[in-house]
């Protein structure tokens, strides 16, 4: 069966990307989008692009690969450009045709702001590209775990996250059955969009539902038969460590972050 | 009529709903240049074969050999990448006469209870009987026969929740939603999976009684080579995507151990009856294929005559 | 092992699900424990592992009574239950985080989680499939993952509650090597079924039906009492329709669970004195000269 193309879809390769710990990674990734947004001109906007280049390509990511994962989403950066072209006004007017003016600032604006959601999207991309969702969800447990003190339950939140992720695949799978078997009963989308579109709709989302209860319920005996108790005494197969590597990591994120500021302000 | 004339099917090279304007490089190396796919990508390979009208089909093979696939090409549900399906003599690749195909040949998947999703009984087997334009005094007379087809008391379910009902009622009522379209073709993908042995044999039972007195043509794919010895007239045998054997259960279960290396197995009888051949105790069937009443009739009588 | 006496159940406080049963499974044993639907073995399974708590009478496992919940987390570790659906047991995307699921939950140390993981993969026969996703399985792999998870927790009794009903027959034969393997290294296993094959397996078999066992011994004790099972609507082994047939026919041939036993059988009731001899003895003088 064909594989969904989703946002990101996990690449894994042996690089020193892939090895670091994901909870740096993850804040990494805040820091690389901070660092977007201070890049105010298009000097810094090219220093930035120019460690994110890098960055892939020591994470050993194809460029190929890296225009794929994000190709699902540029729609936004499309969106953005021609929300820009139309309606920011300033400067030479080049179109003028009723209500559609174009001038020049709303193209500058719409480059800028193009390429500067372009490298968001890499930026993020590149998270997802060099860590399994599964990493980035104990990550996420780990940087949330002192919130604990103030009743975020963040082990539950992590474990409801993976099991999500473990589900996927599956719904999406069933969904596609319950798709076929509702079509084959002459479903569709076509004919009366009120009473027989949302019937249709209907006889695809409740099938659904009911089978994620299905799934909840004896998933949680199961659970409970393997001694699952909540979070608290439980040990971990793959701890989080951190090493050498994120250090690096640290002292180069910080030289991207002030370098690329720098520019900005300079240049 | 269902026919089959040399059928192909990859899952790589169906259109697929990415923008083609976004389409990387990398997405067209996938794309098998015509011919050159290597075998594993094609999902069934030269399938061919016709179904005649009122013949219990049955289909078998391992998991992965294709099964799903096939019965989805019957409805329109799948167009073949190269090939051509004919229901009732009409090519099935247009959305039109797919979609008309599916009021003739009735499809239900496997464990068909998790698709019952309308607030009662009625409403959900008339699902298919609204979504072909019937008028609702000819749904209402449509779904009361399904009902009683499936043995369900109409009265008293028709206004139950389906998630009331207990397993063995969800499968008839979703068994009704299809039957109320009346289909002259049923395509059923392992009807009888998960269920306990009397749920089991009442099921077929029903599945029987609807062939014979209702004339309807019926495809069944299982995994029960008894039950297939029983009740088909032909069984498809399917391996990686290809047909691997094609007759009545006789003449498909007559090489046992061909069967058995590509996983699949031959009746219980006939399996216990070259074991008794492997032991120098020949007993022929009567007609092709041992049941237990031949093969134990056959013993019987070499014990009387030794006597 | 698994001790229960007079046990009682009732979910909703009117029907009782168990009546009264009595239950006793030895170190080490293989039991099967066939029910029609509707008798009460799904729920009779939970009781062993502590999911559910008789109302009435006493369910002890390992020496541990299981209304008290201080034993929950002994009882559940030592008796690991296999579910009937795959799907709904597997928590985790990769298969050595799902593996280690369990025993992560009993706090064993980062260290020894690993060896688990890899020793119990070992034992069903996924070695090498840590890093492989949950969701490329077939059903019958993803059952042996979930077995692989119970066996991480070490337990001695291993619970299968119709774990192979969901499966296709290569899927089931996977299944079943995995149990035979594991009880031949002393496991105690107990195997709710409607399957006659695996009902034949074992060392001994109960037959329960509306709460109660009805019947109880070796598989070719119970397996052959043919209008019985039918009564209670379960399935008979072909072996034992094939050698009912034959009695019904007048050929004097015993009720046989096994199938190469019948087929000796049959066999050597039909005497072919010039066929090679295979399993049967060759035929005694007086014989041969009687056919000449």
């Amino acid at each position: 069966m064909p594989e969904t193309a989703i946002f990101g879809k996990y690449w894994p390769a042996d690089s020193p990307i892939h090895a670091l710990d994901p909870r740096t990674k993850l804040l990494g990734t805040l820091a690389l989008m901070a660092t977007v947004f201070c890049a105010s001109t298009y000097a810094a906007l090219v220093l930035a692009a120019a460690f994110i280049m890098l960055f892939f390509i020591m994470a050993a990511i194809p460029l190929k690969q890296a225009a794929a994962s994000i190709a699902p989403l540029t729609f936004i950066v499309l969106i953005t450009a021609l929300l820009n072209v139309f309606f920011v006004q300033g400067g030479t007017l080049y179109v003028s045709c009723g209500f559609l003016q174009i001038s020049e600032a709303g193209i500058r604006s719409a480059l800028f702001l193009s390429a500067r959601l372009l490298l968001l999207l890499f930026g993020a991309s590149l998270l997802t590209l060099t860590t399994s969702a599964l990493d980035i969800t104990d990550a996420f447990e780990r940087l949330l775990n002192p919130l604990r003190r103030i009743g975020f339950p963040a082990h539950e939140f992590a474990m409801i996250m993976g099991i999500a992720l473990r589900f996927l695949p599956q719904f999406a799978e069933e969904s596609r059955t319950i798709h076929a078997a509702q079509v084959s009963r002459g479903g569709t989308f076509s004919g009366n969009p009120l009473q027989g579109g949302l019937r249709f709709l209907a006889s695809m989302t409740i099938p659904l539902f009911a089978s994620a209860f299905r799934h909840a319920e004896t998933l949680s005996f199961a659970m409970d038969a393997r001694c699952y108790h909540g979070g608290e005494g439980r040990s971990r197969l793959n701890p989080l460590q951190f090493t050498s590597l994120d250090t690096y990591a640290v002292i180069a994120l910080a030289l991207m972050f002030a370098s690329v500021t720098a520019t900005a302000l300079l240049f | 009529m269902i026919e089959f004339q040399n059928v192909f099917y990859t899952y790589d090279a169906a259109p697929s709903k990415k923008h083609t304007r976004k389409k990387q490089d990398v997405d067209q190396e996938k794309q098998p240049a015509w011919g050159n796919t290597p075998e594993e990508h094609w999902a069934l390979q030269d399938i061919s074969f016709t179904l005649s009208d009122g013949e219990f089909f049955g289909i078998a093979g391992h998991t992965g050999s294709g099964k799903s696939t096939l019965i989805q090409h019957m409805n329109g549900l799948l167009h073949p990448s190269s090939g051509c399906v004919r229901v009732g003599g009409i090519d099935i690749s247009s959305k039109g006469a797919a979609a008309q195909a599916r009021c003739d040949v009735g499809l239900v998947f496997q464990y068909p209870e998790h698709q019952l999703f309308a607030a009662t009984v009625y409403d959900d087997v008339a699902f298919g009987p609204r979504n072909m334009g019937l008028s609702s005094d000819e749904a209402d007379k449509r779904i009361r026969e399904a009902m009683e087809a499936v043995e369900l008391d109409f009265e008293a379910l028709r206004d139950k929740s389906p998630f009331a009902l207990s397993g063995g009622q969800q499968r008839r009522v979703a068994f009704a939603g299809v039957l109320a379209m009346r289909p002259r073709t049923l395509i059923l993908d392992e009807p009888v999976a998960g269920l306990d042995p009397e749920a089991r044999a009442d099921f077929l039972d029903l599945i029987s009684t609807l062939h014979e007195t209702e004339g309807l043509t019926v495809v069944m794919v299982s995994h029960d080579m008894d039950d297939l010895a029983r009740l088909c007239n032909r069984i498809l045998v399917l391996n990686t995507g290809k047909v691997f054997a094609l007759g009545t259960p006789a003449e498909v279960f007559a090489d046992g151990p061909a069967i058995r290396k590509i996983g699949l197995d031959v009746p219980n009888a006939q399996r216990l009856a070259e074991e008794l051949a492997l032991q120098g105790v020949d007993v022929v069937p009567p007609c092709g294929l041992h049941t237990i009443e031949s093969l134990a009739e056959g013993l019987a009588a070499r014990y009387r005559k030794r006597d | 092992m698994i001790d229960f006496e007079d046990v009682e159940f009732t979910y909703d406080g009117t029907s009782f699900v168990l009546n009264g049963v009595d239950l006793h499974v030895e170190d080490g044993e293989f039991v099967c424990i066939l029910g029609g639907n509707g008798s009460g073995k799904s729920t009779l399974a939970k009781h062993i592992n502590a999911l559910l708590v008789p109302d009435r009478g006493t369910a002890t496992v390992l020496g541990h009574r299981t209304d008290d919940a201080a034993n929950t987390y002994f009882i559940r570790s030592n008796a690991g239950m296999v579910f009937q659906n795959p799907d709904d047991q597997l928590v985790a995307s990769l298969i050595e985080n799902d593996v280690a699921f369990g025993p992560e939950n009993l706090g064993v140390p980062s260290e020894e989680l690993r060896t688990r993981v890899t020793d119990a993969l070992a034992q069903v026969g996924l070695q090498g499939f840590e890093k492989k996703e949950t969701a490329a399985l077939s059903g019958g792999q993803k059952q042996r993952v979930a077995i692989a998870g119970v066996l991480a927790m070490k337990p001695k009794i291993l619970i299968l509650d119709e774990a192979s009903a969901m499966l296709d027959p290569r899927g089931r034969k996977g299944l079943l090597r995995v149990c035979r393997e594991l009880h031949a290294t002393g496991m105690t296993i107990v195997m709710i079924t409607h399957y006659m094959e695996e009902a034949a397996l074992a060392d001994r078999v109960f037959v329960l039906d509306e709460g109660r066992i009805v019947l109880e011994g070796s598989p070719e004790e119970v397996l052959t009492q043919v209008d019985l099972l039918e009564s209670l609507a379960l399935d008979i082994p072909f072996t034992v329709k094939l050698c009912r047939a034959l009695q019904d026919r007048g050929i004097p041939v015993g009720m046989h669970v096994e199938e190469h036993e019948a087929v000796n059988a049959i066999v050597s009731l039909l005497d072919e004195p010039d066929h090679p001899y295979g399993h049967r003895n060759p035929p005694t003088c007086e014989e041969s000269e009687g056919r000449a």
